[in-house]
């Protein structure tokens, strides 16, 4: 069941920030890390957010064991915000991995550096996770 | 590509807002931004006794503590360890900590403001088990 996505957080997941997710380790602890995401108002029911991890990382190790996730984007000078979504991931399909990590390369490295990072995820990547989190729960906090 | 020792003590240092990771009683992770402070080895985040994550933390205290640069060039720590209760004063620990991200005017305020005491909150010390950092 996905959560309904309030115009405000919308807005607020479009504007270009470096996110931090929380997987579970096998031991049941939580492990956090920054990753890069793209939010898709178009993807599943009433949105998701699209990311991309290789497939050896502990990250998707533990999200392969456990789907549970959590993604945290937070906006970092006064006055503070941020948005969680907590839900489960999926490998997405029908996407483009090159399009969607060359949109995020763009956004976080400029036009130039971004480019020539993505040109790495074009063809077959099957070393690479590309998944989405369609959030079941959004929580909203504004200071 | 990982940081040396000292660029993760200054990254720790810095006044970045960082981001908990806890885990709730149904074994789903959870997660917030907090303010932190890095003493000694130690990072001390301040929390409501309310609040979910402080919940978490009492049946579970594994922690994850997320310190990451927002833009470039990007920076992460990583600390994985247990949060326990520390019993120095919340109220000196809370300007301190507000100063340290707001500036001395603002922060002063800002812990004027706060009516809130270790009854009502709680000083939690994050000690580390492992630091993961990288430069990306």
């Amino acid at each position: 069941m996905s959560a309904n996505v309030p115009p405000e957080v919308d807005a607020f997941l479009r504007e270009r920030r470096v996110a931090v997710i929380a997987t579970l380790d096998t031991d049941g602890s939580p492990r956090t890390a920054p990753i890069w995401f793209l939010w898709d108002p178009e993807e599943g029911e009433a949105g998701a957010a699209i990311l991309f991890t290789s497939r050896k990382t502990k990250k998707w190790r533990n999200l392969q064991a456990d789907p549970r996730v959590s993604l945290c984007i937070d906006h970092r000078e006064p006055p503070y915000a941020a948005v969680i979504l907590d839900g489960r991931v999926e490998e997405v399909s029908g996407r483009s991995l090159y399009e969607d990590v060359r949109q995020m390369a763009v956004a976080y490295y400029g036009q130039a550096e971004g480019e020539a990072f993505a040109e790495r995820y074009r063809g077959e990547r099957g070393d690479i996770a590309h998944f989405r989190i369609v959030p079941e729960r959004i929580v909203h906090q504004r200071s | 590509m990982a940081m040396s020792e000292a660029q993760v003590n200054e990254l720790l240092s810095d006044a970045h807002v960082s981001v908990i990771g806890t885990v709730d009683a149904a074994g789903t992770p959870a997660q917030s931004p907090v303010w932190h402070l890095w003493r000694d080895g130690v990072a001390y985040v301040l929390v409501s006794r309310t609040s979910r994550k402080w919940k978490n933390l009492q049946r579970n205290p594994s922690v994850s503590l997320c310190v990451d640069t927002k833009t470039a060039p990007y920076r992460a720590a990583i600390i994985e360890g247990t949060a326990r209760e520390d019993d120095r004063d919340y109220g000196a620990l809370l300007l301190e900590i507000a100063t340290h991200y707001l500036g001395e005017s603002r922060g002063a305020a800002y812990a004027d403001n706060s009516t809130a005491t270790n009854e009502d909150s709680v000083v939690v010390r994050i000690e580390p088990k492992r630091i993961i950092s990288w430069a990306y």
